[in-house]
């Protein structure tokens, strides 16, 4: 009887799932996706369409509780799919070789268990994906959440033939209880073989937003995470793009504080606040990489920069506390290509507005793109998608 | 990928391994029961010579043999016994006031209490009167939660078990006061239906609020932990007031019965209940999803009904040391469509536990359960060349259980 008890016990064990992936568990993990139906790509490419986008995990603009301007916490499963059907429309309009995407699902409660990254690989011209996953929770008691599997990801037309994770700082401001339940942030990188000659990677980032953690003597977590970014692509020998959500400010930044969607009043507590920018941290990303908007374009006044805003908590059917409507007011979003790469010429473009002509013009006030949006990336989620077109051999 | 558990197929070719297992321990206490053939042969001597309990028999074996006798005369010989110790007589004994009282007895208890006048009050009686009202108060051990009825007036209540109070020969109630308060009001009441021999038959009336819980924050509910909060649509009622998903409030009737017979020194119980969930104001909670105690305890609200069929087991290894042994198959409703996407009704668990007399009124209860579920846990297959699809799994749990138990 003992024997049974015992061997009974072990399997068991084996089996019990944890409560969630530690970032030791979650570094090991870099899964690839293949869609469903291979779609055709061109011959070895001299330019590569790239996007980055964080698409808020299908929500679009529900207000959700922890941005503190609505209470939702799931999204029905009908719903995702109405919401997703309008991610994949606006892939499909941008149409890029490689997309980088933050804030995406494969398995979480609060968007219907719904499969993001086999979805957009269905649904779009995308043929390979790679998750890095970086929320593994089994299920968080807080507000309801419950189960959560959220991650960045890497997708291409062309084969992804590696992956991997590297992961960053954890929050040091966290209490015990909630620091295991918490999202471990992720550098993900894959190798995207074009043609048979050339190969290039891919980076897809997305630093802390909310960390309260820096000290005197030591760097706050989004600072940390940011500087190791620019550690690791220091080291890259392929031709790469970086791209993603940095939750920064470009350096020369006309406003730092005081945005129209921010809550002043104490409606969600103390965790929903921001620490300050800091973007003096990105300049060594301008300086040393090829960025999709150069400062010189990003310009120094509000009214110049507002063009290259990327994020609003708020979309255009809410009211902030002085009951304004807002739009895009901050950049957070940014693609950088390796120097020995270049952007296409007038190619460039934060993704705003239905009608918007994209990219700009050049001196005799000609678009490179015959490309007006159909979309409005402003009702798809709380950050537009940056966009560009990459010079392999400039 | 990262989560290495069993597929559904899996899942459940393991369960009904366990439930092997487990039926396998079924056996071996069986046996166990049957090893210690002198006691045996005493307590069978004990039930047809009643004259002879007072000096033959281990006091507590006795009295826990009284206690099932389930005669004609059981009601004669247990009031017999109780004047010898004392104490009254219990419900679970078996007597009913209508039960008839044969004359052929009443030589027996003449001879009884000649004995008895005869012997000598010595320090090894007085011990045994002890320990049979220890007995008569816990009440036998294999006993908890089966259809055999505690005695009328007796109440018990556990850190996690709930207050059950036996208000008559016939109707019991339980509950769990500060989960009632606190959490949830919610009541079941038991009623004695039908006994024969060594079996007897309960049916169950009961209610539950489940949803309540998700309604109200801390310290009357569980909103903002296993809900939403709603801070926002508080504070500023005109802000997005369709974004809090907070459910409504549920009523949830129940209706289950319990059958139980008793074989050697065990009680097996087989028992079936129905919940359905009716909501009286606003809409359905979805699925938590979670550990499935937990799923299961909101099935109702959430899934719209929770079917519960189940297995126990209770062996007496000692007059104060008992197994448990339990399995439990259940099957909920279906999600909305629209909320949710479909996920497999049926949950299993199983059970393993001892029950140990620590004193007079108290006793402690510990032991393990295994659940195998479906909690929306999930693998990524990789296939030959290297890529991933997600598959939905089973969840497989294994849980301790332990409770201090008081007994009155």
């Amino acid at each position: 009887m003992r024997i049974y008890l015992v061997l009974l016990t072990i399997l068991l064990c084996i089996a019990c799932e944890p409560f969630a992936l530690t970032a030791e568990d979650l570094a090991d993990d870099q899964p690839r996706f293949i869609s469903q139906d291979l779609s055709e790509v061109q011959a070895n490419p001299s330019e590569l369409r790239v996007m980055a986008w964080n698409v808020k995990y299908g929500a679009m603009r529900m207000p959700f509780w922890f941005d503190c301007w609505g209470d939702q916490v799931s999204i029905p499963a009908a719903q995702v799919e109405a919401n997703m059907e309008e991610l994949y429309e606006m892939i499909r309009e941008a149409n890029p070789d490689i997309l980088m995407v933050e804030e995406i699902e494969l398995h979480s409660r609060r968007s219907a268990y719904y499969d993001m990254i086999q979805g957009i690989l269905d649904h779009t011209d995308l043929n390979y994906g790679a998750y890095y996953e970086t929320w593994n929770s089994r299920y968080i008691p807080s507000e309801g959440l419950g189960r959560m599997s959220l991650g960045n990801a890497i997708f291409s037309k062309y084969p992804i033939t590696k992956s991997e994770k590297i992961m960053q700082a954890d929050r040091r401001d966290l209490d015990p209880v909630t620091k295991p339940f918490y999202l471990h942030r992720a550098i993900g990188r894959a190798e995207i073989k074009v043609s048979e000659a050339q190969t290039v990677a891919a980076y897809v980032v997305h630093t802390a937003a909310y960390d309260q953690d820096a000290t005197e003597t030591e760097d706050g977590t989004k600072v940390k995470q940011i500087k190791q970014i620019f550690e690791v692509i220091s080291q890259e020998q392929l031709p790469f793009v970086l791209g993603g959500d940095f939750n920064e400010l470009p350096p020369n930044a006309a406003k730092i504080s005081s945005f129209p969607d921010e809550r002043t009043a104490p409606v969600c507590g103390e965790d929903f606040e921001q620490p300050p920018y800091t973007p003096e941290i990105m300049s060594q990303f301008y300086e040393a990489l090829k960025p999709w908007v150069t400062l010189e374009r990003y310009g120094v006044s509000e009214q110049e920069q507002q063009r290259y805003y990327t994020h609003s908590v708020l979309g255009e059917n809410e009211l902030n506390e002085n009951g304004e409507m807002v739009t895009w007011n901050r950049t957070l979003d940014y693609l950088f290509v390796s120097t020995d790469t270049d952007w296409l010429k007038g190619s460039t473009d934060v993704l705003q507005y239905q009608g918007q002509k994209v990219g700009f013009a050049d001196e005799n006030g000609e678009f490179s793109l015959d490309w007006t949006l159909k979309n409005d990336p402003f009702s798809l989620s709380d950050h537009a998608p940056v966009f560009g077109i990459w010079e392999l051999k400039p | 990928m990262k989560i290495k558990l069993l597929s559904q197929k899996q899942s459940w070719a393991f369960a009904s391994l366990s439930l092997l297992v487990f039926s396998t321990l079924i056996c071996g206490s069986l046996s166990y029961a049957q090893a210690p053939k002198v006691e045996k042969k005493a307590q069978i001597k004990v039930s047809k010579k009643e004259t002879k309990k007072e000096t033959k028999k281990t006091s507590q074996i006795t009295v826990a043999k009284e206690a099932k006798t389930d005669t004609p005369n059981g009601k004669k010989t247990t009031k017999k016994t109780s004047q010898l110790s004392s104490t009254k007589p219990t419900a679970q004994s078996g007597e009913s006031p209508k039960a008839p009282i044969k004359d052929k007895e009443k030589p027996k208890e003449k001879i009884a209490q000649k004995n008895k006048k005869k012997s000598k009050p010595t320090a090894k009686t007085k011990v045994k009167k002890t320990k049979r009202i220890r007995a008569r108060r816990l009440g036998r051990l294999n006993e908890r939660d089966s259809a055999f009825a505690p005695r009328k007036g007796s109440w018990s209540i556990g850190l996690f078990n709930p207050l059950k109070i036996q208000v008559n020969d016939d109707i019991g109630i339980e509950t769990h006061p500060l989960v009632a308060l606190l959490v949830a009001p919610h009541l079941k009441v038991w009623q004695n239906m039908w006994s024969k021999s060594a079996m007897r038959l309960q049916g169950m009336y009961g209610f539950t609020t489940p949803s309540w819980s998700l309604q109200r924050n801390i310290p009357f509910g569980l909103a903002s932990y296993l809900s939403p909060s709603c801070q926002v649509s508080e504070a500023e009622a005109d802000r997005a007031p369709s974004s809090c998903q907070r459910p409504g409030f549920d009523f949830v009737p129940q209706l289950g019965a319990r059958l139980s017979g008793e074989q050697h020194d065990g009680i097996w119980t087989v028992e079936a209940d129905l919940a359905v969930g009716f909501m009286v104001t606003d809409g359905r909670p979805a699925p938590l999803d979670t550990y499935a105690p937990v799923e299961m305890a909101y099935a109702p609200s959430t899934n719209l009904y929770r079917g519960h069929l189940g297995f126990k087991y209770a062996q007496n290894l000692h007059p104060r040391f008992a197994m448990n042994v339990a399995a439990d198959l259940y099957v909920t409703g279906q999600a909305d469509a629209q909320v949710m996407p479909k996920k497999e009704p049926l949950s299993f668990s199983s059970q393993l536990s001892f029950d140990w007399a620590t004193s007079t009124h108290t006793s402690l209860t510990f032991g393990a359960i295994m659940w195998v579920s479906d909690q929306r846990a999930f693998a990524l297959i990789e296939d030959e060349q290297g890529f991933v699809q997600k598959e939905a799994v089973m969840s497989l749990d294994l849980f301790p259980t332990i409770d201090f138990m008081w007994h009155y």
